[in-house]
């Protein structure tokens, strides 16, 4: 699986992970230390993309599951976007899609942490690895 | 898998020679020539099995460098060989004090040397295939009282006839089912998956039937028992960060209908008689999703021919040497050919097909199936 992470700094703390290929028990692990790393910085606005994805099993929606109730805990969020047909069936049998807030694109997952004011786009450090 | 040596050593010519030897035998020799060298190469290798150190090094001494080797989790369990011209009974007692297995003093025959390593590593090897026995024996125990935790029987309700199996990916994992008989006619059909695989799913795995079994007894309805076991297990699964999802159904042997919650549990297909096929979408997200949450429960009939599958996604998850996915669709197809057979036809027939496609990729994860059909 493909992993790209980027964070948006500003007035809103933003971290955003891309992710592509098969997420399952073997990715699972990166994505729970991905968002640790990110909670423990003091980011709790997390977006993860999962348009490139093509699979997701239970281990992978637990990780997630796990990272948005630590997220709300942080008194931010674990937000989805962009789920494939493939995926989006998975999170509907599970009800999970009940449980997240879910949006279309990146843009609008990005628009949901920048209400009421507009966040301020700062520096983009972007970061890329293989998993 | 050919054991690593680490050989530090200042002595160029030295160095030369003993490693060419030791290369000779079959070992992989990598050397250094002072200790922050010596040091550094051992802190990157992982698979060290020996180092060969020298004493007196430029920079930190073969004693320091033993010390810090001691220190670290990665590099502690490598044993030590000194190689020293320092043969002084307390430089021999420095030496194992700081950390060292063996001394061997300068000059040394290269064969005594090669001795002393192959003991080491007989040693080693013993160690590690003890520790496996232990392992694996703990392991088998664990399997069979998991399988002695999942396989009771159905008990018989008259207007029911079941088939049911659990099939771990590894030797143990965290999916279960369960049936409690409550009086003559009632019947409760649970099935769960905890998130994850092997052992820690395994433990979850306990915890959750034993929360399902307390609280299934207290003569409550499916709906009443899931939000219970939700609140049991919420906080358990939080520090976890793990979720289960658990099909409950009661079923009623007088009205032949079965009132199910289910917290995220896939599959579970419905096949009325004369109707086709359709999968019953979970009412409610799993447990230990959302806190203080209350479960709700939907009612379906299961009379004379009715059936109802409820399988783990190990089984619709199930790939093929090219990886691909049985997916729902097609699993729902091969449930649909089938329904008409008796639900142990059903249950071994469907168990074969999965197999028969996944051949050639090794098993996800666990795959369960409980499968009921309405009789007479």
């Amino acid at each position: 699986m493909k992993m790209v992470t980027e964070t948006k700094r500003g007035k809103h703390n933003l971290a955003i992970l891309r992710l592509a290929g098969r997420f399952d028990a073997h990715e699972e692990p990166d994505v729970r230390r991905w968002i640790s790393e990110r909670l423990q910085e003091g980011q709790n606005q997390l977006a993860i993309n999962l348009s490139e994805v093509t699979f997701i099993d239970s281990t992978a929606l637990s990780a997630l599951v796990s990272g948005m109730k630590r997220g709300r805990e942080a008194g931010g969020d674990l937000l989805l976007c962009g789920l494939a047909r493939p995926v989006r069936i998975i999170f509907e049998l599970t009800r999970l899609d009940r449980v997240f807030d879910i949006y279309g694109s990146e843009e609008e997952a990005i628009e949901h942490f920048s209400r009421p004011e507009t966040t301020e786009r700062g520096s983009n450090a972007v970061a890329m690895w293989q998993g | 898998m050919t054991t690593q040596i680490l050989y530090v050593e200042d002595d160029p010519s030295l160095r030369e020679w003993v490693a060419f030897e030791l290369s000779c035998e079959g070992f992989s020799v990598q050397t250094a020539g002072d200790g922050d060298s010596g040091l550094k190469a051992a802190m990157e290798n992982d698979s060290l099995d020996v180092i060969l150190l020298d004493v007196q090094l430029p920079g930190q001494s073969g004693f320091d460098i033993c010390r810090r080797l001691q220190e670290e989790a990665q590099t502690a369990h490598v044993p030590v060989i000194f190689l020293t011209a320092r043969g002084a009974l307390e430089d021999r007692l420095f030496g194992f004090d700081s950390g060292g297995i063996d001394y061997l003093t300068k000059p040394f025959a290269i064969a005594e040397l090669k001795a002393r390593i192959s003991a080491l590593l007989r040693q080693k090897q013993a160690t590690a295939e003890r520790q496996d026995s232990i392992h694996a024996a703990e392991m088998a125990e664990a399997a069979q009282i998991q399988a002695n935790l999942i396989r009771r029987e159905a008990t018989a309700v008259a207007g029911l006839d079941i088939f049911h199996s659990c099939l771990p990916a590894r030797e143990i994992g965290g999916d279960f089912y369960d049936f409690q008989q409550k009086g003559e006619q009632a019947l409760n059909i649970a099935v769960a998956d905890v998130s994850g695989k092997g052992m820690p799913a395994a433990l979850l795995m306990t915890a959750t039937r034993s929360a399902l079994r307390s609280s299934a007894k207290m003569e409550q309805s499916p709906a009443e028992t899931l939000t219970r076991v939700n609140t049991d297990l919420y906080d358990d699964l939080t520090e976890t960060g793990r979720f289960v999802t658990l099909f409950l159904g009661q079923y009623d042997d007088k009205s032949r209908h079965l009132t199910y919650a289910n917290a995220g549990h896939a599959l579970v297909i419905y096949c009325p008689v004369g109707e086709p096929c359709r999968v019953l979408q979970a009412p409610d997200a799993p447990i230990g999703v959302l806190d203080q949450y209350t479960f709700t429960q939907e009612t379906i009939r299961l009379e004379n021919e009715d059936l109802l599958l409820v399988c783990s996604d190990g089984l619709f998850e199930a790939r093929d040497s090219a990886s691909e996915q049985i997916g729902i669709e097609r699993f729902v197809q091969w449930v649909e050919q089938l329904a008409d057979c008796p639900p142990h036809l059903i249950g071994r027939r469907l168990l074969e097909t999965v197999d028969a496609y996944s051949r050639g990729h090794e098993q996800d994860d666990d795959q369960t199936l409980v499968i009921l059909k309405g009789r007479g």
